[in-house]
């Protein structure tokens, strides 16, 4: 899917003072990229992941989807394209609490087919691909912090989407885990061509990426 | 997945349950009380078969000459059945194996042996009496529908008849609550005793009489029971035959006619003609028909019903209006839950409905779990009102009628104030509750 961004510029307001967080940024990602995303803390990264994945809405400039304006597309529309283009991979996981690992991937799945054997089969089968079939009733606190990351990853995986949004997933990991998320990452670009974008702060993962946007400023400096 | 975030918070989750159970137990309960009342009064006057009711004003009897009157009455083309009544307050002794030379004007000394009772006597011409009793041997005086267990032997008023110097007939029947409690049987004697203590009047005990009245309450213990008498006799016992008054002597008094018109003028118009031909015939006197007191009736026990219903309304809408409060909290609590599920693509549409549903099963679990209180309630009440007034009315009707309107009730009531929380809901953006996430 490709996903481009033309003259989009976002500011923030904190208290009494606004932070321009993009500054007119053009970006072209075609489908079956693997980029990740550098720069600084404050330098507009994660809020540049956002306004990709619809999260948040620019101020100014365009984003098209495979060629269509999505800009001005409506809540109920943006949300339809997150839950079938966009699979989320959060630092904190953000996996539902009340939820057990199998109804946390099956969420998005009911939300896009509603109830059904396929799509029960379908979450299962996810948990299975990312080592999870034995947690299946387990509820996030009941799982160490690479489990839930890997839940997180085959609730990202479960619609199959087109583009995996990774905003730093190995933050709260140890070496190993992260390691291991990393590798699936790049085996979903590689063996099933998704488009990965990652926000990161560790150069060790933007090295394993194909293409590297630094970020400073708001802008794109690479 | 929605009872995990219910049981998330398990204990704020209770004490709604618990407000909605309490408020809807009150709901059932005074909905049961209130139908129960209404078709309690309007069953049974609408089961009276009279037809028009001429009465006095005020508590005395005021109608002269009833005997007379009623007669001619009866001659009318227009009424079929004429029954002239007198309901007093009497006391009645009962002398346990009392000597037998006992006469009027003798005095009964109040001892171990002796009991009175103050009863509601009422005065009535049998065979006049019989064109109002259904087959079932039942009649209606006011609203106490009486079924009678044997009848007097003499139909006429003898003792009347004959200027006040008859047949004494002492034909009395007696509530089969007063002959329970002390022990008395048809053939047993009786005696009226006036406000000095002396003997009135002599009875023999003829039947028994079915009342609602009950053995306890407020009623039971102002009016012990229901005595019925012959018309002439209770007159002469009670010294309604003649009354000497500044504006002259009054004879023969009653308190009320029961009329009913002639089946041949069973048109509304015709029978509007009677009404109003009543009316002009006894000026000084209350004419009420059917109509009249089936609506009195129905504004008394609208006043009761509505302030039931205002209660029970008052007492669900703060059980919702909790519900709807501890509701938003929990969007508030859930803001992170929600924002992830909105950031993941989940609807507004969807977290609008979860946010419903979770009241619902709240409120469901409520209401289910209050109908056994809400039974209770009723039961409880229905016994104390019975217990309060002695009467042996269903005050509380407890159907599937209440339960189901109870239910509709409150599932309106959840959903207009569920929206609240549901729509503030779906106002939760998908990054708010994502901070770490958008503030790097």
């Amino acid at each position: 899917m490709e996903i481009e961004l033309q003259r989009v510029s976002k500011t923030y307001r904190m208290g009494e003072t606004f932070v321009k967080a993009l500054r007119e940024v053009d970006l072209l990602i075609h489908g079956g990229e693997m980029i990740s995303i550098t720069g600084p803390s404050g330098s507009g990264k994660t809020t540049l992941l956002n306004i990709i994945g619809t999260l948040d809405r620019p101020d100014k400039g365009n984003i098209l989807l495979e060629g269509v304006d999505i800009t001005a597309y409506s809540e109920s529309r943006l949300s339809d394209i997150r839950l079938k283009k966009f699979g989320f991979i959060f630092q904190q996981f953000y996996l539902l609490p009340t939820l057990t690992s199998f109804q946390n991937v099956y969420l998005p799945i009911k939300e896009a087919n509603g109830y059904g054997s396929e799509g029960r089969r379908r979450a299962t089968e996810m948990l299975e691909k990312v080592g999870m079939k034995h947690r299946l009733k387990h509820l996030p606190s009941q799982l160490s912090g690479g489990e839930q990351q890997r839940v997180a990853i085959a609730r990202a995986l479960v619609n199959d989407p087109p583009t995996i949004l990774a905003d730093e997933p190995t933050g709260e990991l140890d070496s190993e885990n992260s390691r291991m998320i990393i590798e699936t990452l790049r085996e979903l670009n590689r063996d099933l061509n998704k488009t990965v974008i990652i926000v990161t702060h560790d150069p060790e993962i933007s090295r394993k990426t194909k293409k590297t946007i630094r970020m400073k400023d708001g802008k794109i400096v690479k | 997945m929605a009872s995990g975030r219910l049981r998330r918070r398990w204990a704020r989750n209770l004490l709604t349950v618990l407000a909605i159970m309490i408020s809807f137990s009150m709901l059932l309960s005074l909905t049961s009380i209130s139908l129960g009342l209404h078709r309690a009064s309007e069953e049974r006057l609408s089961d009276s078969p009279r037809d028009v009711v001429v009465s006095s004003l005020g508590l005395d009897p005021n109608i002269e000459d009833s005997h007379e009157t009623a007669l001619e009455l009866k001659q009318s083309d227009d009424l079929g059945s004429v029954m002239p009544l007198l309901t007093v307050l009497g006391k009645l002794a009962f002398v346990e194996d009392g000597p037998s030379d006992l006469k009027v004007g003798d005095r009964i000394g109040i001892n171990a042996d002796t009991q009175t009772r103050t009863v509601g006597m009422v005065g009535v011409i049998p065979d006049m009496a019989r064109d109002f009793m259904g087959d079932g041997n039942e009649l209606f005086i006011r609203s106490d529908l009486l079924r009678f267990q044997g009848w007097f032997q003499e139909g006429g008023d003898p003792f009347y008849e004959s200027n006040y110097t008859g047949n004494w007939t002492g034909e009395l029947l007696l509530d089969n609550n007063l002959l329970d409690e002390y022990g008395f049987e048809i053939g047993d004697t009786i005696y009226q005793i006036n406000g000095s203590g002396s003997i009135s009047a002599i009875y023999i005990i003829v039947g028994g009489i079915d009342t609602s009245l009950v053995g306890s309450g407020l009623t039971a213990e102002l009016i012990g029971g229901i005595a019925m008498v012959h018309l002439g006799e209770l007159q002469y016992a009670t010294e309604n035959h003649e009354i000497v008054t500044p504006e002259g002597i009054r004879h023969d008094l009653a308190t009320a006619y029961y009329i009913d018109i002639a089946p041949s003028r069973s048109s509304s118009i015709e029978k509007r003609e009677v009404y109003l031909e009543l009316e002009e015939r006894f000026p000084g006197l209350e004419v009420t028909t059917k109509e009249n007191r089936l609506y009195r009736i129905d504004e008394e026990v609208l006043v009761l019903e509505v302030f039931a219903i205002s209660v029970a309304a008052a007492s669900i809408s703060i059980g919702v209006l909790f519900l709807s409060s501890i509701m938003i909290i929990d969007v508030e609590d859930r803001r992170t839950d929600i924002s992830i599920m909105r950031a993941i693509g989940i609807s507004r549409r969807t977290i609008f409905l979860q946010t419903v549903r979770d009241s619902l099963v709240l409120s469901g679990i409520g209401a289910v779990v209050g109908l056994i209180p809400g039974g209770i309630g009723a039961s409880t009440l229905d016994h104390y009102l019975r217990d309060l007034y002695g009467v042996n009315i269903e005050f509380a009707s407890f159907e599937p009628i209440v339960v189901l309107s109870s239910f509709i009730y409150l599932l309106i009531l959840v959903l207009v104030f569920s929206l609240v929380p549901a729509i503030r809901a779906t106002t939760i953006l998908p990054r708010s509750g994502l901070s770490g996430f958008m503030n790097r």
